[in-house]
C-alpha cells in the first residue's frame, strides 16, 4: 500500500495525474467538475464519494454503456487490424485467416461485428428515450444534436466496416447501402468524394478501411467528448415527474452497477455472436451478383423507400428526415418535457416510427 | 455495369461475324444434295441471324454469290485433268460428287474406273474404248483393290494395302465370294463417287457416322432376315453407354461398331475372344477376369464372357446392381455363387454410402464455412480406391474387393469424423457461452454482495 | 458460494471488518479473473502467427545441385531465416545464415575472396562461419545441408 502510494507521489511530482484522471471522467465516468490543482488522491476521493442523483442507473446508464461499447469496438478493432490486410487480393484471405487460424480470431471477429450493431442500437434507443423524456429542451439542444450525429457516424462506421471482409454478402450489401447514400442530395456528393466514387473498386476498399479505422472513430471520439461536455455544463436531466432520485456516491454504488450492466452487455454480445454469427460467403466477385442480397438492417427502411418511389424524391425525403432529426430541438421549443402534453409531436413521432417499421418490413418481405 | 453491357453487345456482334464467316463455305457444299442443307439451315435457324443488320445481310448475300461462283469455277476448271474432261458435259451431277472426293484431289477421274475417252466430242466416241457403265458388286471390290492393294501407289498416303485381303476374310467378303451379292462392298460404306477420308466429318466412315452407316443395312429387318440377324443392334448400341458417349457426348475414344468387329475384316468376335476385345480398353478388368473361375468355365461352356452379364450391344453403364441381378442368369438363386455376388454388391453399396455421407458432411462444412480442401483431397483418394475396386471385382474374389472398398470406406469415415470434430467447435462454442454466462452471474452475485457489505 | 464463511464465522460473532475484507478479496478475485481472462485471450490472439510459423516447413528445398556451379553461391530468401548455399566442391555444400551477427544486415557473397561480407560495417565471415574481419561479435552457425536425389535441402530447425 505504501509502495503504491509512494509511486503515485513520485509520478505526481512529475506529471499532473489529476488531469489524466479527469480525462477518464470526461467520457461519462463521472460528470462532476474536477479541480485540476488538487492532488490525485484527493481529486479521486472527491469524485468517487460525490453523491450523484441516480447517475449510472436507470436510463442514465445508457450513455456510459454506449461509450464502453465504443471502447470495446476500439479494442477488438485494433486486434483485428493486427491480421487484416486491406486490399482486394488479400482482404478475404486475411479475414479467413482471422476466423479460422488465429486463436480466438473467430470470437474477436464476431464480437466486433455484433458490438457495432449494439452500438447503433444503443445510440438509437438513447435517442428514443431522449425524445420521450424531452431531453432536448433548452439548454440541452446540443446534447441531442451530438447524439444524432453520433448515430449517423456509427451507421457509417458499420457500413464501411461491413465491406472489409470482402465476401459476396458484404460486397453486395454495401453496394445496396451506398445506393441509399448516393441518393441523398448534398450528403451523397460529399460521401462519394470521400469514398472516391461509388463503384466498389479495390481502391475503395482501402478508403473504406481508413475511414473505418481512423477517420470515423476519431470523429466519434470527438463527438462523444462534446456530448459529455454538454452534460458537464448543464448537468443531468431529471426525469419528468421523478425529481427526487436518491443520491448515492459514485463508488461503490454507481460503479458496481456499471460493472454489472457491462458484464450483462458483454454476455449479450457474446450470445448474439455465438448463436447468430455473421454470414461469411465466398470471396467478393464484382461480376456475379447473388440473388436476394439485402442492405444492412440499419439501411433497410431507407432502401425500401428508394425502391418504392423515384430516387430524387426519396433522396429529398431522407435528407429532410435526417435534418429534421438533427434540428428537432430548434423546431419543437415548447417549454414542457412530458410527452403527453405534446400530442401533435407524439402523434407525428409515432407516425414516423410506424413508417420506418413498415418500410423495413416491406424491404425484408420484397425479396422473399 | 454499363461496361459489362457493352461487353455483351460486342460478344453478340462478334458471334454474328462468326456466323457470316461460317456461312461462306456453305455454298461449296450446296452443290451436293446430301449435306447441303445442314450448315445453311443452321445459319438460317440461328437466333444470331436476327441480330445481323440489313447491311450485314446484304454482305452475306454477296458472300454467298461469290462463294458459289468461285467454288464452281475452281472445281471444274482449275485442274488440268478436269479441263480435258468432257464427261461433265452430260454427267455434271456425278462430276460434282467426284470433285469433292479425295480421289479428285489426286487427279483420279472418271476414266480411271469407267474407261472411255474423255476428250471425245461425240457421245459414242466418249463411251468407246474400254468403257464400262456399271460394275457388278464383286467387280467393285476388285476395282478398288487394283490401286488400294498396290504398295507403291498407297505408300505416299500412308494407307495400308491389306484392306482387300482383310475384306476377303470378313463375313461380308466370304459371302460375296460365295456369290451372295447382298453383302456390303467398298462403295456401300465409302460411297461410289464421293469417297472421303475417314477423318473427314462428312465421311460416312467418320467415327461418329459409323453406327448410322452400318445401320443402313444392319438396322433393316428385311435385309437382316435371311441371315437370322437382329435388326435392333444399332438402336441397342445407341442406347448403350458406349453409344451415348460417342453420339451424345462426342467422346471419340468411345468405341463404335468397328472397334469390336473390325473395319474391313468385319466379323463378330468369337466365344473366348469377347473378353480380349473388351479388354483392349478395359485392360484392368480383363486382367482380373483372367484370374476368375469364369474365364475357363465360360470358354468351355461356350458363353460370351463379358456379354453374359453386360450384354453385347446394349452395354449399359455398369452399376453394382448387376452383382445382385446377373449371377442368377446362370447360377441358382440361393447358391454360394449367387451369394458371393450379393456379398460383393454389399461391399460396393457400403463404400458408396460412406462416401456419399462423407461428401455430404464436407459440403455442410463448406457452407459454415470451414476450409475443406484437405477433406476433398482425401475423398478423391477414397473415390480412387472405389474406382479401382470396380475392375478388380471381376476376379470374383471377395477379399480383393473388400481390401479396396475397406480403404475407401475407412478414408470416408475418417473424413466424416474429422469434419464432425471440426464442426463440433460450434457445439463447443455453445458450451463456452453457457460457462461464460455462468461466470457472469457469479460475478454479478459477488459484486452485488460486495456492495451490500460496503453499504452495511 | 459466498454463504459458507458467513455461517462459519459471521453468525456467532459479528466480525464485521473480517467479513468485509473477505468480500473485498472475493470481489478483487472475481474482477481479477475477468482481467486475466481478457489478457489471456488478447495475448493468445496476438501470439498465434508465431505458432503458425513454427508449423511451417522446417526443411527448405533449395533446388537441384546441378544448377549451382562449383565455387558459386545461391541466396535463399526464406522469410524467417534467409541463408546462403555455397558449393565449394563437387560434393561439398555449405549453408550459412545470411544475417550478420552484428546488426542483422544481409550478408553478400564475395566470389573473389570466397567470403560472406557485410555491406553495413565491412564484417566478413569465412566458409566455416568464423569472423575474419569487422565488428561481428559471434561466428555464424552453419546450417545442415542434405542432398537427396540431386536436390539440395537445408535444415532450418
Amino acid at each position: 500500500m505504501s509502495t503504491s502510494r509512494k509511486a503515485v507521489r513520485w509520478l505526481e511530482e512529475r506529471l499532473n495525474l489529476t488531469e489524466i484522471f479527469s480525462f477518464f471522467t470526461t467520457f461519462g465516468l463521472s460528470y462532476g467538475s474536477i479541480d485540476l490543482n488538487k492532488p490525485i488522491e484527493e481529486a479521486a476521493r472527491e469524485a468517487f464519494t460525490r453523491e450523484l442523483p441516480a447517475y449510472t442507473r436507470g436510463p442514465y446508464i445508457l450513455g456510459v454503456l454506449t461509450f464502453l461499447v465504443f471502447v470495446f469496438q476500439g479494442v477488438t478493432g485494433l486486434m483485428l487490424a493486427f491480421y487484416y490486410q486491406p486490399s482486394a487480393e488479400t482482404a478475404y484471405e486475411s479475414t479467413l485467416l482471422i476466423i479460422r487460424e488465429v486463436n480466438f480470431g473467430w470470437y474477436v471477429h464476431q464480437m466486433h461485428y455484433w458490438g457495432g450493431n449494439a452500438l447503433i442500437a444503443l445510440l438509437a434507443v438513447r435517442l428514443v428515450r431522449f425524445f420521450v423524456h424531452g431531453v432536448y429542451k433548452a439548454p440541452r439542444e446540443l446534447f441531442w444534436v451530438f447524439g444524432v450525429v453520433l448515430l449517423f457516424l456509427s451507421v457509417n462506421a458499420a457500413l464501411t466496416g461491413s465491406l472489409l471482409p470482402w465476401d459476396q454478402q458484404s460486397y453486395w450489401s454495401v453496394t445496396r447501402g451506398l445506393e441509399v447514400i448516393g441518393t441523398l442530395p448534398v450528403v451523397g456528393y460529399i460521401a462519394s468524394f470521400l469514398v472516391g466514387g461509388f463503384d466498389l473498386l479495390s481502391g475503395t476498399l482501402l478508403r473504406f478501411y481508413v475511414l473505418h479505422i481512423i477517420f470515423i472513430p476519431l470523429m466519434m471520439l470527438f463527438f462523444f467528448y462534446l456530448h459529455f461536455a454538454t452534460v458537464r455544463r448543464v448537468g443531468l436531466s431529471a426525469l419528468p415527474g421523478d425529481q427526487k432520485a436518491e443520491a448515492k456516491p459514485l463508488y461503490p454504488d454507481h460503479l458496481i452497477q456499471l460493472v454489472v450492466l457491462s458484464l450483462i452487455l458483454f454476455g449479450a454480445i457474446l450470445t448474439l455472436g455465438t448463436l447468430f454469427p455473421s454470414q461469411f460467403w465466398l470471396k467478393a466477385d464484382p461480376f456475379t451478383s447473388p440473388a436476394g442480397i439485402k442492405p444492412p438492417w440499419y439501411m433497410m427502411p431507407a432502401y425500401s423507400l428508394i425502391e418504392l418511389i423515384p430516387h430524387w424524391l426519396a433522396g429529398v425525403i431522407l435528407l429532410l428526415a435526417m435534418l429534421g432529426l438533427v434540428l428537432l430541438p430548434f423546431i419543437e421549443r415548447a417549454p414542457y418535457q412530458e410527452l403527453r402534453k405534446r400530442p401533435i409531436l407524439a402523434a407525428s413521432a409515432a407516425a414516423f416510427c410506424l413508417a420506418v417499421a413498415v418500410l423495413a418490413i416491406i424491404g425484408y418481405w420484397r425479396g422473399n | 455495369m454499363r461496361g459489362m453491357r457493352r461487353g455483351g453487345d460486342t460478344a453478340t456482334r462478334r458471334r454474328g461475324d462468326a456466323e457470316t464467316l461460317r456461312a461462306k463455305p456453305s455454298p461449296r457444299c450446296s452443290a451436293s444434295p446430301n449435306v447441303s442443307d445442314s450448315p445453311r439451315h443452321r445459319v438460317a435457324a440461328s437466333p444470331c441471324c436476327l441480330f445481323i443488320t440489313s447491311a450485314r445481310l446484304l454482305l452475306l448475300v454477296a458472300f454467298l454469290a461469290v462463294g458459289v461462283l468461285s467454288t464452281h469455277g475452281q472445281g471444274i476448271w482449275s485442274n488440268k485433268a478436269a479441263r480435258d474432261n468432257y464427261c461433265t458435259v452430260c454427267h455434271s451431277s456425278v462430276q460434282v460428287e467426284l470433285q469433292e472426293s479425295a480421289h479428285a484431289r489426286e487427279g483420279i477421274n472418271c476414266v480411271e474406273c469407267h474407261g472411255g475417252d474423255p476428250k471425245a466430242q461425240t457421245v459414242a466416241g466418249a463411251h468407246s474404248t474400254n468403257f464400262r457403265r456399271t460394275f457388278d458388286r464383286k467387280q467393285i471390290v476388285e476395282l478398288c483393290a487394283r490401286c488400294h492393294s498396290d504398295q507403291s501407289k498407297m505408300k505416299p498416303y500412308g494407307i495400308p494395302t491389306d484392306q482387300h485381303a482383310l475384306y476377303l476374310t470378313s463375313v461380308h467378303g466370304q459371302k460375296l465370294m460365295k456369290g451372295d451379292s447382298n453383302v456390303a462392298v467398298c462403295s456401300d460404306c465409302h460411297s461410289a463417287h464421293r469417297v472421303l477420308a475417314a477423318k473427314d466429318p462428312k465421311s460416312p466412315v467418320f467415327r461418329e457416322n459409323i453406327p448410322q452407316t452400318c445401320g443402313r443395312c444392319h438396322a433393316n429387318a428385311e435385309l437382316m432376315k435371311p441371315y437370322n440377324l437382329s435388326a435392333g443392334i444399332v438402336t441397342d448400341y445407341q442406347e448403350s453407354a458406349h453409344g451415348k458417349a460417342l453420339l451424345e457426348r462426342h467422346n471419340r475414344q468411345a468405341p463404335e461398331c468397328t472397334r469390336c468387329h473390325g473395319t474391313h475384316g468385319a466379323a463378330p468376335p468369337g466365344i473366348g475372344d469377347v473378353a480380349k476385345v473388351c479388354g483392349q480398353c478395359h485392360t484392368k478388368t480383363l486382367e482380373s477376369f483372367r484370374q476368375s473361375p469364369h474365364k475357363s468355365i465360360m470358354a468351355a461352356s461356350g458363353q460370351a464372357e463379358c456379354a453374359s452379364c453386360h450384354s453385347n450391344h446394349l452395354v449399359e453403364h455398369a452399376s453394382h446392381a448387376l452383382w445382385g441381378s446377373s449371377c442368377s442368369n446362370c447360377h441358382a438363386e440361393a447358391s454360394a455363387e449367387a451369394d458371393r455376388g450379393t456379398k460383393i454388391q454389399a461391399l460396393f453399396v457400403q463404400a458408396e454410402a460412406e462416401l456419399s455421407k462423407a461428401k455430404e458432411s464436407v459440403d455442410n462444412a463448406k457452407r459454415v464455412p470451414l476450409d475443406v480442401t484437405d477433406y476433398e483431397a482425401r475423398l478423391s483418394d477414397a473415390l480412387t480406391y472405389l474406382v479401382e475396386a470396380r475392375p478388380v471385382s471381376h476376379d470374383l474374389k471377395v477379399d480383393d474387393v473388400e481390401d479396396l472398398t475397406r480403404r475407401a470406406r475407412s478414408i470416408a469415415q475418417e473424413v466424416q469424423s474429422d469434419v464432425h470434430r471440426k464442426m463440433n467447435v460450434f457445439g463447443g462454442r455453445t458450451i463456452i457461452l453457457i460457462l461464460v454466462w455462468f461466470y457472469i452471474l457469479i460475478s454479478i452475485a459477488v459484486v452485488r454482495r460486495f456492495r451490500r457489505t460496503m453499504g452495511g | 458460494m459466498p454463504e459458507q464463511p458467513t455461517t462459519g464465522t459471521g453468525a456467532e460473532q459479528p466480525a464485521q471488518p473480517e467479513r468485509r475484507s473477505f468480500f473485498n478479496r472475493l470481489f478483487k478475485t472475481v474482477l481479477g479473473l475477468w482481467g486475466a481472462a481478457f489478457a489471456g485471450v488478447v495475448i493468445s490472439y496476438i501470439k498465434s502467427p508465431g505458432e503458425m510459423r513454427s508449423a511451417e516447413e522446417k526443411v527448405k528445398r533449395v533446388g537441384p545441385v546441378t544448377e549451382l556451379e562449383i565455387g558459386s553461391a545461391r541466396f535463399v530468401a526464406h522469410e524467417r531465416e534467409p541463408f546462403w548455399v555455397i558449393r565449394t566442391a563437387r560434393d561439398e555444400l555449405v549453408a550459412l545464415p545470411a544475417t550478420c551477427t552484428h546488426l542483422r544486415c544481409i550478408l553478400q557473397w564475395d566470389k573473389e575472396s570466397g567470403r560472406l561480407v557485410c555491406p553495413c560495417h565491412a564484417g566478413a565471415f569465412d566458409l566455416n562461419g568464423n569472423v575474419v574481419a569487422g565488428p561481428p561479435p559471434r561466428p555464424l552457425q552453419s546450417l545442415r545441408v542434405d542432398t537427396r536425389g540431386g536436390v539440395i535441402y537445408v535444415n532450418l530447425s
